[in-house]
């Protein structure tokens, strides 16, 4: 009995001496909303993934900060005429398992992208690729040649990351999604599903050994638990800030806060098909004016989103300043309504995500509450994003909430993606929920994508923009969410917010 | 005999009992606001053209900022807590009464059959009630509200009552094999009767005092579960009313301050449970005249 007392003394003053010696701070833990879905590069293009593999992997470029595009395992690019595009390839780079990077992990990588899932995500992208090819037997220089002009086309390889081909093709898929093994600043440790995902530096990154050791992520979605985690310092920084928990959270003298305006719009989704209510431009209108955009954005977002009038934010190609919101006013949405001919209103299903968004479920009741009032019927059908974002690539709902913003910085790849007219085969309408679909509008698409000249284009695209939210009202702008963090001060953490809302540790460090 | 039962003796008891009167007293009050609510709540909370979001997380009138006529303060949509309340709780009875009243006729009628007549009919009956009560009720729900999602208030009383007939099943066997050796069923044998006449006539109505307790203990759990999977998110759909959604889309703002979309709707959660399992004692103890407290 004695000496478990005396044994137990003992552990309490190893434990107590330790803490005064001080071990020196080597880990940065962030706080995220979405746990990663896999450590295949390619098996998602949701950002949360997206975000996580950055560490793991090198694109063949990259972005900073502010979003500007970056040489990464290319030194330079240019683009030789409409469908060519030459790399200068980086010397001397190694993968985490001691390959050496070479023009053929790049060849092997974009082929990769054209295999289904589960191997990839990037299909529409991956079928652009015509062809890799090494110019002039120089190992170090290549030619990615493209299927049709494409203007983005080195706008998006931020987020294509390489892959070391030899690992890859002696790995099943399933060991792919376990095991990542890239050329970025930190190699994979361990990945616990749902709990934690721990990095460390390597330490023979081509860019410079990172300062921060380790690093974690640890998913939480839980906004009481999320605030809990990061006022006891359980996670250095915290992304995404509860809205409805930002004041208390700012008050708190142990946390910083930082925001910055997000690229990210969420709007309303309505099909056209004809003969229901909403093929009527004058409902559609009606339905824009009956919306109360500043009181969603007062009331549900406690003042922390912008009020958005298209799809696109400020630095994307094809954004307009001068497209402007309509007006709310009920009073001329009821007008409109009885000019197309329901007086009473109509009954519709809003159907939205409630685990994807800032406040995403309570922002679709309001606008069920909303459209009430000038006698529209909205039935809300809100389910979680494994649930819903199935139904959007079935093209078959009326009217639903979702958010975008465009990694490649094109509003013409939006466009594509988002509003065009459904067409598997092509490519075309891959998230277009409700199979919108207008003829002058696919028209101005086409019309847009010949154009190789960068300026020209954005014009055309502007216009193409203008067009469908002033005339065409393709889609019920709503807001632009606002990014937030906090960071646990006593961490010393210094970490500056990307703008794609990335977590990059190799930006980041500790201390003064 | 349950007729003079009630009449005379149990009435005299129930009010020499200040715990059950309270009991009831609560369950008529939420009853009454329950069965009233679109005739008593300030506002229909569940339509759209009632609510407006300048209204939303006003506290409640007494505290600074309150605004009439939200008694109780509103929420994130500017629903009125109280009229909101006051649905929830119409939704908690429907489920508790529908819940009672189905998994009790199943039950007693499976319960009875099988102890009646005994054997293999006995046995698999038993041992398939043994398996279902050996998960717990709220696991079984949960797993029949994943498997047939989307179904709303009847979906949700269906799982409960799946999950749940077996206590009524249970009981009414037990009670059912004590009556069976009666002298007055054997003598109703003796006599000819038919056998669905014994089970019924003779059988059933001895055998049911014990379900009666079962029944109102019952209740209240069917009420705290139709709230935990409604917290949960996988009972009650959202445009629908429910106490266990306000609790679980209220906890949210606790660390704002704003506890008033939580904790009444959880009073108004903890006042039925109460409300239902003072009367469950009591009528637990009147049956059973050996538990009598000294």
């Amino acid at each position: 009995m004695k000496k478990a007392v005396a044994l137990i003394l003992l552990g309490l003053l190893v434990v107590g001496l330790a803490g005064l010696v001080g071990v020196a701070k080597d880990t940065i833990i962030v706080g995220v909303g979405a746990p990663p879905r896999t450590m295949n590069p390619y098996g998602s293009d949701s950002d949360a993934n997206l975000s996580v593999m950055s560490n793991i992997f090198d694109g063949l470029l990259q972005r900073d900060a502010n979003g500007d595009l970056m040489p990464a395992l290319a030194t330079s690019w240019e683009r030789i005429d409409a469908l060519t595009w030459r790399f200068h390839l980086r010397k001397g780079v190694k993968f985490h398992n001691g390959n050496d990077f070479t023009w053929e992990d790049v060849k092997f990588s974009m082929e990769r992208l054209k295999q289904p899932y589960p191997v990839s995500e990037f299909l529409a992208f991956g079928n652009l690729i015509k062809s890799v090819e090494m110019v002039n037997g120089d190992p170090w220089t290549i030619d990615i040649v493209t299927t049709v002009p494409t203007s983005y086309f080195d706008q998006n390889l931020h987020q294509i990351f390489i892959m070391d081909k030899e690992s890859t093709e002696n790995r099943s898929i399933g060991e792919i999604g376990e095991n990542p093994i890239g050329t970025g600043a930190y190699k994979f440790v361990k990945w616990v599903k749902g709990s934690y995902l721990k990095l460390e530096a390597n330490e023979n990154y081509w860019g410079g050994a990172p300062s921060v050791k380790y690093a974690e992520f640890r998913p939480i979605t839980e906004p009481s638990t999320r605030v809990a985690a990061i006022s006891t310092g359980t996670v250095d920084i915290l992304q995404d800030v509860p809205v409805e928990l930002f004041n208390s959270i700012a008050k708190n003298p142990s946390l910083q806060v930082i925001t910055r305006p997000a690229r990210r719009s969420i709007w309303l989704g309505l099909g056209n098909k004809p003969g229901t209510p909403t093929s009527d431009v004058r409902v559609r209108k009606a339905m824009y004016m009956a919306i109360n955009e500043q009181e969603i954005i007062d009331k549900v977002m406690f003042g922390h989103a912008d009020l958005c009038s298209q799809i696109p934010d400020p630095p994307t190609v094809g954004y307009d300043a001068s497209i402007k919101r309509l007006p709310y006013d009920p009073a001329q949405a009821k007008k409109l309504l009885a000019e197309a001919g329901y007086p009473d209103g109509f009954m519709i299903t809003l159907t939205g995500p409630n685990d994807r968004y800032v406040r995403d479920e309570q922002i679709e009741q309001a606008i069920v509450t909303q459209l009430s009032k000038v006698g529209i019927k909205v039935t809300l059908d809100s389910k979680p994003k494994a649930v819903y974002f199935p139904e959007v690539d079935a093209h078959k709902l009326e009217f639903y909430l979702i958010g975008w913003f465009d990694g490649s910085y094109d509003f013409g790849r939006s466009f594509s993606k988002l509003l065009h007219s459904v067409d598997k085969d092509a490519g075309l309408g891959g998230l277009n929920g409700s199979g919108y679909s207008d003829p002058t509008l696919d028209k101005l698409f086409e019309a847009s994508s010949g154009i190789i000249n960068p300026q020209l284009r954005g014009q055309e695209l502007q216009i193409l923009n203008k067009v469908a939210m002033d005339e065409k009202i393709a889609i019920i702008p709503l807001h632009y969410q606002e990014d937030s963090y906090a960071i646990y001060k006593a961490s010393g953490v210094n970490f500056t917010p990307r703008s794609d809302t990335w977590v990059v540790f190799k930006d980041m460090s500790i201390g003064k | 005999m349950i007729k003079r039962l009630f009449h005379s003796r149990v009435l005299q008891h129930f009010f020499k009992d200040p715990l059950a009167i309270i009991g009831v007293l609560i369950l008529f009050v939420m009853l009454i606001g329950a069965i009233f609510a679109p005739l008593i709540a300030p506002q229909n909370p569940y339509d759209p053209r009632a609510l407006s979001l300048q209204d939303s997380l006003q506290p409640p009138l007494w505290m600074p900022g309150g605004k009439a006529p939200f008694l109780l303060g509103t929420d994130d949509q500017g629903r009125d807590i109280l009229s909101t309340i006051l649905y929830g709780c119409r939704t908690s009875f429907t489920v508790g009464f529908s819940v009672v009243l189905l998994a009790g006729l199943i039950g007693v009628t499976i319960g009875l059959i099988a102890a009646f007549y005994g054997g293999v009919l006995d046995a698999v009956t038993m041992r398939v009630a043994d398996t279902l009560f050996s998960f717990s009720t709220t696991l079984m729900a949960m797993l029949l509200l994943g498997i047939f999602k989307g179904g709303g208030i009847p979906l949700v009383i269906l799982a409960i009552v799946i999950a749940d007939w077996v206590r009524y099943a249970r009981t009414m066997r037990g009670s059912t094999l004590g009556v069976k050796q009666e002298d007055y069923v054997e003598a109703a044998r003796a006599i000819g009767s038919p056998n669905l006449r014994i089970m019924f006539r003779h059988i059933l109505p001895n055998a049911i005092p014990p379900i009666l307790v079962v029944a109102a203990v019952d209740f209240g759990a069917a009420v705290m579960l139709e709230a935990t999977l409604s917290f949960l998110g996988v009972g009650v759909p959202i445009n629908e009313p429910s106490l266990g959604m306000m609790i679980a889309s209220g906890k949210n703002y606790i660390y704002a301050g704003m506890w008033w979309l939580t904790i009444f709707p959880g009073i108004a959660l903890i006042a039925i449970v109460l409300g239902v399992n003072l009367l469950a004692d009591w009528l637990r103890e009147e049956i059973n005249p050996r538990l009598k407290r000294g």
